[in-house]
This record gives structure tokens, C-alpha cells and sequence, in this order.
């Protein structure tokens, strides 16, 4: 089903590529170089949740983005890769950095078991049940004695300095954030990319063309759920305790849908603007306006953002180079036109 | 002696499809021979969106079976039917809207058994050539006309060298000069690829013209059978969907 690097989208040179792509190159650089030399832990502690969220916001860009499904419920997926986890800690005093590929495939289980019935239904009913789904899990958690509830639980602090965690959680959030992007961007340039792409634009007329769309759907809510699975594992480990409330709340599956809407859903670039942009404005908001008047003022921001840049920041980037990739082919064949006349 | 039929492409036997107590087919069968085109008329609400979907694995009939080559095919899923070679066009172009006009037919390429890339840029480009859209294979879908859209649905449903393509209402509210390409392009793949074709049309002179067979469906059965001509002066046919002059 999965066949990379088939038909890039662009007839793109390799110099092109390779200059289109250094920017990135260039930043995760600085970025590695800045979790050694940084000494402010609080600069640590943001970025580590920018990587975070954009670990979050890629994996629901799988399906969302590529694949046209709004899934209000990335949430779920989260809290359960923390609470597998942070259970097996409890219990068996397993690490949750040994346990966190476990909760990635406790996750993914899950989705599955989620995408079986509710991916057969499309557009606002299917963005509902996801909702519904994040609610009845949490009061799943809330209610069963091995995750104690309300309680929550509590994980054991590393022997580390302060400075050492934030350092270990800025890395190991860069790596997944980092790889997680380039699985993304191997899904853009794969049949199994332009498959959920089809799936987005006309489900009925994938499915005549041959796409298995259910199947299709359900490895990217897999994939989806096996990321967010893992992050929530390294998640419990990062901030020691978990409890329902905090753990499936709706903000987190609200902020990964604005990020990646914000900064260009369907495109690996779009998660890379969008969660550092959100947090930045939601923080700015928070410090500024210190009355709950900030969310109303983040609320009406997201409202432009969806009115007038409909494809995020990436939509508005992507139709400028069109636009003077169109002005240079018109410019062309005006200079080819002019140098005809003038041989003639 | 006499000379062999060939045995039918797609065989229709005695189809039935109810929609709660609407009779939507009832007890319809024909064939469709290999390389023909056969044109299937009836008034709205005749049933022949219904048979369409029964036969592209939309819908299960409720009795009756649909048979590709001697295989039943009636149950299976339309990407099961694509890959045994069954394709189809829909009422109104249901292009990918956001992508090239070139990544359209790329699509269904990449969804096949390997195909190397320099292949499908030919595959792709052919049949841009076919239905006159090689220059504007690299603008977005969206961004062409109506009836260029209706072409290049034409196109991405022939880019995988199907065996049977199935067009619903094809030439319906196109310019005139794409309904003629159209046409030529439907001609020439019959002859060429030997592809065989169900078109649905209001559009009766046109597809008396090109039909090698047809078929009149009245409120879910068939009215009349066989070739063109004689469908249209059939008197239930006449009295059923085509009226008096």
C-alpha cells in the first residue's frame, strides 16, 4: 500500500529540493544546538511543548489534514498512551521511557477499535463522535479502580538536575517531533498520501478508482493513534502525575485542530508554523490580558484566520508562489511574444 | 454454419433493487458485449442511476446477479470492481478539485500493480491528449471549465485501461464542441482499447448514433431492448419515456 517517493508533486531540480528544504535543516540545527548550550529552563520548558504539540499536531494531520477527517478526539489517544504508561509504572515499575512504544500500540489499538465504526461516518457527525468519544473515555478513566480514579497517578522524579529534565524532555520531544515530521512528509510523497488526499476531495470517487478508503483510514487513524500513544507515554513520564481531568482535556485535541488549521493542514510544513504560532499568541494573550478576555481575543483571532486564510499559513504561501509562478510563465510569453515581432 | 457470439462482457440477469416500497429495478437483464457501447435511456426515475450503482458495487441488488466475464461481481466493493477493470463517471464531474489536472489521472495509477514513473507520466499524458487537456495538465482541477472537468472525469476513469466504463448523463449540460470531443474520444477508445461502455443519456440522437445497443428502462424494467433504432420506435418506448412527435 505504501509506495514512497512515487510522483513527487512538483518537477522539482535537486538543487531546488535541496534549497527549499535547508531552512528546516537549519533550524532543527539550532534548535539541537540550543538544548545544549540553553541554560533558561523555562525557554527549555516552552520549546519542549512546542515539539510536543507538533509531534500532536502532525499525527492528526495524517487523517485530518491529508485525509479530510476532523478528529476532535486526538485527546484520546493522547490520555491513553499516558495512562498505559503511567499504569505500568504503578504496577510493575516500568519506566515510561521503556513503556512509551507500548502506549503508542496501546493507542494505535484503540484507534482502530474507535476507526472501525465511527470512519464508515462522514463530515460533522464523525467530528462529533469523536468528541463524544474523548468525554466517555475520560469518565472510563475517572471510573476504573487500576488508574485510581480522580486520584490520578503519581510517577517517580528522574535523578536528574532540573536543568538535566529539561534537557532530556527538549530532546526526546525534538526527536519525536522531528521524526514523526518525516512521516509525514514520506506520507505526502507516497500512494498511500495521495490516497488520503483523494479521500479528502471525493471519498465516493476514490473508492471507484480503486482506493480501499476504510482501510486507508483506518492505518492513518492508527498512525495517528500510535504517535499521540507515544507522546502521552513520555508525556506522564515529563510532568509526574496524571489525572483524568487534566490528561483528556479538550483543550489539547482543540489546540492540535487550530495549529495545524492555523498553519496549513494537509501540508508537513503546516503543523511546524502552526503549534509554535498558536503558543505564542495564546501565551502573549495570557500575559497581556489576564482575564479569561484573552481567550474571547484568541477565539476571534482563529475566526479571521478561518475566514480569510482558509488553507492556514501554508494555503496563503502556497497561492503567492502560484501567483508569481504564473506571472513569470505570462511575463515569458509576452518576452517570447515581443522577441518574435521583433525578428519579424 | 453459423458465426460464434462472443460471450457477453457484463451480463445483467434479472436484477431487482427496492427502496422500501419503491420498486427501483425490477427483473432487468441484458448483456453488454465486449467492445460495444450500449446506450441506456428511460425517463427520471426510471432506475438508471440505480443500475448504474448496481453494477459499480454502489449498491447490492436485492435479487438477480451482475456477472463480469461469467464472474459475479454484484456485492463487491467498487474498488474491488476498478481493479477487475469496471470504471465510471459520475452525473455531475466529481473531479479531485484541489489537485493538478496531471495528478488526477496519477492517482488512480499509483492505486494499481507497479507502475514506473516514466510510464505514467505517458499514461497520463495520452490520455491528456485524448481529451485535448495536455495544456493545462498542470492547472488545478478547479480552476478549468465544467465540461473540461466532464473530460478530464472521462480521462481518469479510462487512465487504468478499464474493460467496462460506466457513464452517467455524460453530455448533459456541456458546449457542444466537448460533447463532440467526448464522442470522438468514446469512439476512438472503443476502437483502440477495445473498452466497452454503458452511457446513460437523455441525450437520445446523440446516443442512437453511437450505441451498438440499447436499452429503455420504465419505472425499473425494461421497456425495450436491442439495437438503437428499433428501441426508439418501440411502441412502449414511445408511450413510456420518448412521447409523440
Amino acid at each position: 500500500m505504501l509506495s514512497l517517493f512515487f510522483l513527487p508533486s512538483t518537477r522539482e531540480s535537486a538543487s531546488g529540493r535541496i534549497y527549499r528544504r535547508a531552512p528546516w535543516l537549519l533550524a532543527l540545527s539550532v534548535l539541537a544546538l540550543y538544548g545544549v548550550l540553553g541554560r533558561q529552563l523555562f525557554l527549555l520548558s516552552t520549546l519542549g511543548t512546542v515539539f510536543l504539540y507538533i509531534a500532536l499536531t502532525q499525527a492528526w494531520n495524517i487523517l485530518g489534514g491529508y485525509g479530510g477527517y476532523l478528529n476532535f478526539g486526538m485527546v484520546t489517544f493522547f490520555g491513553v498512551g499516558a495512562y498505559t504508561s503511567a499504569v505500568l509504572f504503578q504496577y510493575w515499575e516500568i519506566s515510561p521511557f521503556l513503556t512509551a512504544p507500548f502506549a503508542g500500540i496501546t493507542s494505535a489499538a484503540l484507534a482502530l477499535l474507535i476507526g472501525i465504526p465511527t470512519l464508515r461516518i462522514r463530515g460533522a457527525y464523525f467530528a462529533l463522535i469523536t468528541l463524544i468519544i474523548t468525554f466517555a473515555v475520560q469518565i472510563l478513566v475517572l471510573d476504573m479502580p487500576f488508574t485510581q480514579g480522580a486520584l490520578g497517578i503519581y510517577l517517580q522524579p528522574l535523578s536528574l538536575t532540573p536543568l538535566g529534565v529539561e534537557r532530556l524532555f527538549y530532546y526526546l520531544f525534538l526527536a519525536c517531533a522531528a521524526l514523526v515530521t518525516l512521516l509525514v512528509y514520506a506520507i505526502e510523497h507516497s500512494n498511500f498520501g495521495w490516497a488520503l488526499v483523494a479521500i479528502r476531495e471525493d471519498e465516493d470517487a476514490a473508492e471507484i478508482i480503486g482506493i480501499r478508503t476504510v482501510e486507508v483510514k483506518w492505518i492513518a487513524n492508527c498512525l495517528a493513534g500510535f504517535v499521540a500513544g507515544v507522546v502521552g507515554g513520555l508525556y506522564a513520564q515529563r510532568i509526574l502525575y496524571i489525572e483524568p481531568t487534566g490528561t483528556f482535556a479538550f483543550d489539547i485535541s482543540l489546540n492540535v485542530v487550530l495549529m495545524a488549521v492555523i498553519g496549513g493542514a494537509g501540508t508537513w510544513q503546516g503543523p511546524l508554523i502552526g503549534a509554535p504560532l498558536v503558543l505564542l499568541v495564546a501565551d502573549a494573550l495570557r500575559v497581556t490580558f489576564t482575564s479569561e478576555v484573552n481567550r474571547a481575543i484568541f477565539s476571534v483571532i482563529v475566526i479571521l484566520i478561518a475566514l480569510f486564510i482558509p488553507g492556514g499559513i501554508m494555503g496563503l504561501w502556497t497561492r503567492w508562489g502560484r501567483g508569481r509562478a504564473e506571472k513569470a510563465a505570462a511575463g515569458g510569453t509576452q518576452g517570447a511574444r515581443a522577441d518574435e515581432q521583433s525578428v519579424q | 454454419m453459423t458465426a460464434s457470439i462472443p460471450a457477453p462482457l457484463l451480463s445483467i440477469e434479472a436484477v431487482a433493487k427496492h427502496f422500501g416500497g419503491v420498486v427501483a429495478l425490477d427483473d432487468v437483464s441484458f448483456p453488454v458485449q465486449p467492445s460495444a457501447v450500449l446506450g441506456l435511456i428511460g425517463p427520471n426515475g426510471s432506475g438508471k442511476t440505480t443500475l448504474l450503482n448496481v453494477i459499480n458495487g454502489v449498491l447490492a441488488p436485492d435479487r438477480g446477479a451482475v456477472k463480469l466475464a461469467g464472474i459475479r461481481i454484484d456485492g463487491k466493493r467498487s474498488c474491488d470492481l476498478a481493479a477487475a477493470g469496471v470504471s465510471r463517471t459520475f452525473q455531475s464531474a466529481r473531479v479531485f478539485r484541489t489537485l493538478t489536472v496531471r495528478q488526477n489521472l496519477f492517482i488512480p495509477l499509483l492505486h494499481r500493480a507497479a507502475i514506473a514513473r516514466s510510464a505514467a507520466v505517458d499514461r497520463a499524458d495520452e490520455l491528456l491528449d485524448l481529451v485535448s487537456l495536455r495544456p493545462h495538465a498542470d492547472r488545478i482541477a478547479s480552476e478549468i471549465s465544467g465540461g473540461q472537468q466532464r473530460l478530464l472525469e472521462f480521462a481518469r476513469a479510462l487512465v487504468t485501461r478499464p474493460r467496462l466504463v460506466l457513464m452517467d448523463e455524460p453530455f448533459a449540460g456541456i458546449h457542444p464542441e466537448i460533447k463532440a470531443l467526448l464522442i470522438r474520444s468514446i469512439r476512438k477508445t472503443v476502437a483502440q482499447e477495445a473498452t466497452s461502455f454503458v452511457i446513460v443519456s437523455h441525450e437520445v440522437p446523440e446516443l442512437v448514433n453511437m450505441s451498438d445497443f440499447m436499452v429503455c428502462l420504465v419505472e425499473g424494467k425494461v421497456a425495450s431492448a436491442g439495437m438503437p433504432l428499433d428501441v426508439i420506435h418501440n411502441e412502449r418506448v414511445i408511450e413510456g419515456y420518448l412521447g409523440r412527435a
